[in-house]
């Protein structure tokens, strides 16, 4: 079966704490900041809330806070109706927004709010997510990765199998830092030079440290209506065109599968496949006005463009090369700086992404505004090409 | 009749000149070069790596006997072989027993086996000598002696290449080296005295009732293989029995590989195979407390052995440790990050087919091959359908990279997908690759077992691939 989420739900409001090293905000903190821009922007208090989702990818990594519903409700005064904590690696806010769209589409509820928080730095980063990869999981299998080797093992076979080069890799990089200056909501806003971001020392061969997004706090949230209520909370609304969850895989099975292939993330081609078709998209180059896509390292943005059928399977690196995903480019992937610059908390990135979009085709994004933007792409992968969660949001 | 069926040893990749330790603390000179295991090897990987050598070209018939001897034993309570026994997958219905803590507890060991197996009550075992880590104080003046290795043989009832003709042991307490339970380098007190009273006093006697109890003479011998704390003591002793140092004695090795403990008599005996001729008779002999002392006579098994024989490569593949840091650190010498790994002893026993042994499943129902212990086949997604198989230990790198911020004595850790030639694809960190830019996709890899970490004080082991020949 099914379904169709297309023009029938809202967003009416979102709300971002900056992506930084929020050290004078705690967890509680950032999501109240979040959750009450959202909730001005909707023109609703905690009360009117009916349903709630939160988002955080590693409880053990945020101050151990996020385990739960409760710590939306202590935080954000959401008391006495249902909240869940949803957990899916990159994608956990793209699944917290998936569950709000269907709380809406299923009548259960009329006004829902999906927060995405992480608090990464109580602790030193290798304290923090270093410290899930290489004391936590399981004693043996995946024993020696960080979450860089995770995708690292994908470019080394994608560079093998289509010459692709690392310095296609710190184009991106490149691209993603430059866009960072324009947002005031981004961690890293200075322009690096190409020639730097090259010899930036190794995190996990092929990925260089500037090819890396780096360890940050962050909250994002959006106030969700059915699309026929939206104009009484806000005439500035966007509607949702799709939204596509996919598990295609497991945490471990990838790197012991012998199917796996490497050069791809199936998940993404999947979810970007029915998206699309959710959404009525023929030509997502030609169509998609403006994609934040999931770049934690540069090289998962150059294998997402091929993915996201935004060029041929290969070619990414004629996509960055020729500047195709530049601000000024065919498609801009990425104008907030992405998670290059802002940073990624990794439960909020998705919800981020979501704010970013809301922004642009509201046309409110101030400097790095995409000129008459109508339709926005955000996409996330967690997991070694496990999870992927697609929305696609378009202007009234 | 009961005698050595085969004999294998192990050398870790890695050397270090005795030269660099002595310039380590402003002292002249230096001879030759020392074994190091690597930081992830220990008496038992080692030990397993040997033994498995020794299974490999067998004939089928059973172990039943594992004896493992070490004075550098992983675990102090715990019974080491057992380890062994349940990642080598030998039968549960076997006898393994840790037999050491003493440089003479390898023969030792030897001589219970010997003993099971021409009484029947055993059929086929293997005897394990193995140290690693084996460490004077750094600074101290034996700091360059020890080296790292192992060594296995099998002891059975038929096709022996050395049989035996005589032993002998000698108990004489004597005070030369030693270590207490708590303590991590081993302690010694005069230099001249323990060899003096010690190995030229004891070994004289040995030898002497030996040659007593079963009625021979030097010039019987075409080999003297018998263990020695030093050059100089050893010199003395073959010379005071008129051993001709030539062509008689054999080599303790000692500027090669350095003095390996425990298994090194039977390091030297499989040096000594490389030359021997059948019906020669060797004279084989462990020194500690006392001597184990062996008359050995060669069949004509042994030819076979010399064409098999892997000790001479073994030998030969080696890297030189590039500075004495590395050295300590590679013998965690230096102190460590200390990391709080996630274990579970339930889970490490439900799932040591796959993960301790690297025994595959196929599904009976697809033919997929995994190397995860999976319930469901993730191709025809039917459950508790996949039966064990056995598993190559050679295969190719399909993709891989490189950490520089995982833990490691020598970063960065290189992590490789790889097809096994059985099919099944695994995923584990590299060994015994100290240069990172030779690693490459389409390389060949070999399987071996190594210590990843010790969560819980436990060590824990799992596979690891290594350059095919490194």
């Amino acid at each position: 079966m099914s379904f169709d989420l297309k023009d029938k739900i809202a967003v009416v409001g979102v709300g971002s704490t900056k992506f930084s090293e929020n050290f004078e905000l705690s967890y509680s903190d950032m999501v109240a900041e979040a959750c009450f821009q959202a909730f001005e922007e909707a023109s609703v208090g905690p009360k009117d809330i009916e349903a709630a989702w939160l988002s955080t990818a590693f409880s053990d990594g945020s101050a151990y806070k996020g385990r739960s519903g409760m710590d939306l409700a202590e935080a954000a005064g959401l008391f006495d109706i249902p909240i869940a904590r949803v957990s899916n690696y990159c994608a956990a806010g793209g699944t917290a927004f998936r569950e709000a769209c269907l709380g809406l589409l299923s009548g259960a509820h009329d006004v829902v709010l999906a927060t995405g928080v992480e608090k990464l730095r109580d602790r030193p980063p290798q304290k923090s997510l270093v410290k899930i990869k290489v004391d936590g999981q399981h004693p043996f299998l995946q024993k020696g990765t960080t979450a860089a080797g995770v995708f690292a093992v994908f470019a080394t076979r994608h560079m093998e199998k289509y010459g692709t080069k690392i310095d296609h890799f710190c184009m991106v990089s490149h691209k993603n830092h430059k866009n960072g200056v324009l947002n005031p909501l981004a961690q890293y806003r200075q322009e690096i030079p190409l020639e730097i971001i090259r010899k930036s020392p190794m995190v996990a061969y092929p990925i260089n440290v500037l090819c890396s997004c780096p360890t940050t706090d962050g909250a994002a949230a959006a106030v969700l209506v059915r699309a026929e209520d939206a104009k009484s909370f806000n005439k500035d609304y966007v509607l949702v065109k799709a939204q596509e969850l996919i598990v295609g895989n497991g945490d471990d099975l990838p790197f012991f599968d012998p199917r796996c292939e490497f050069d791809h993330f199936s998940s993404t081609q999947l979810a970007a496949q029915k998206a699309y078709e959710m959404a009525g998209i023929k030509d997502p180059l030609k169509e998609i006005d403006l994609a934040e896509i999931h770049d934690c390292f540069s090289p998962v943005e150059l294998i997402l463009y091929e993915d996201l059928g935004f060029c041929k399977k290969g070619e990414g690196k004629y996509f960055i090369e020729e500047g195709r995903s530049s601000r000024e480019g065919d498609l801009p992937v990425n104008v907030s700086g992405g998670l290059e610059s802002c940073g990624h908390p990794i439960g909020a990135t998705g919800l981020r992404m979501i704010y970013e979009l809301t922004r642009h085709l509201q046309g409110k994004a101030g400097e790095r505004q995409v000129k008459n933007a109508k339709l926005g792409l955000a996409q996330n992968i967690g997991g070694p090409c496990a999870i992927t969660a697609i929305t696609i949001l378009g202007a009234q | 009749m009961t005698g050595i069926t085969s004999i294998n040893v192990y050398f870790p990749r890695y050397r270090i000149s005795e030269r660099m330790i002595n310039e380590a603390w402003n002292r002249p000179g230096g001879r030759g070069e020392r074994t190091v295991g690597y930081f992830d090897e220990d008496s038992l990987t080692m030990g397993i790596e040997v033994a498995n050598s020794c299974l490999n070209d067998q004939d089928n018939e059973k172990v039943d006997g594992l004896f493992f001897s070490s004075t550098t034993y992983p675990l102090k309570e715990k019974l080491n072989s057992a380890t062994m026994a349940m990642i080598m997958d030998l039968p549960a219905e076997m006898r393994t027993q840790d037999i050491g803590n003493s440089l003479r507890s390898g023969t030792g060991a030897l001589l219970s086996s010997l003993d099971s197996v021409r009484s029947g009550s055993l059929k086929r075992a293997l005897v394990v000598a193995s140290e690693c880590g084996r460490l004077e104080r750094p600074g101290g003046m034996n700091e360059g002696l020890w080296g790292d290795g192992a060594s296995a043989m099998e002891i059975g009832q038929n096709g022996a290449l050395l049989n035996f003709q005589g032993f002998l042991s000698y108990s004489d307490e004597l005070s030369h080296y030693w270590r207490r339970s708590e303590d991590r380098y081993v302690q010694s007190d005069d230099i001249r005295f323990p060899q003096v009273m010690g190995y030229s006093r004891i070994m004289k006697l040995a030898i002497d009732r030996l040659f007593k109890k079963f009625n021979c003479q030097p010039k019987d011998f075409a080999k003297v293989v018998i263990d020695a704390p030093d050059g100089r003591s050893h010199k003395g002793l073959m010379k005071h029995f008129g051993f001709d140092l030539k062509t008689q004695v054999q080599d303790l090795m000692h500027s090669s590989i350095g003095s390996i403990g425990t298994a090194h008599p039977f390091i030297m005996l499989a040096s000594a195979l490389e030359e021997t001729k059948p019906k020669d008779k060797i004279l084989w002999g462990s020194y500690g407390e006392g001597s184990d002392l062996f008359i050995l006579e060669a069949t004509e098994k042994v030819v076979d052995y010399q064409k098999k024989s892997r000790f001479k490569s073994m030998l030969n593949q080696k890297e030189m440790i590039s500075t004495y840091t590395k050295y300590l650190s590679f013998k965690r010498v230096l102190e460590e990050e200390v990391h709080d790994y996630y274990t579970s002893i339930p889970g490490m026993l439900r799932e040591r087919d796959r993960l301790s042994r690297l025994i595959g499943g196929r599904c009976k129902a697809c033919g997929y091959i995994t190397t995860l212990p999976l319930k469901v086949c993730p191709e025809c997604r039917k459950k508790d359908q996949f039966e064990n198989i056995k598993l190559s230990r050679n295969g190719k790198i399909f993709t891989f990279t490189q950490e520089w911020y995982y833990p490691s004595p020598e970063p960065p850790t290189t992590l490789a997908v790889v097809d096994l030639e059985s099919g099944g694809r695994f995923y584990s960190q590299m060994t015994n690759c100290s240069d990172p830019s030779i690693v490459k996709i389409g390389m060949p890899v070999e399987m071996v077992l190594r210590k990843y970490h010790e969560a819980i004080n436990l060590p824990h082991y799992y596979w690891k691939c290594k350059p095919s020949g490194m």
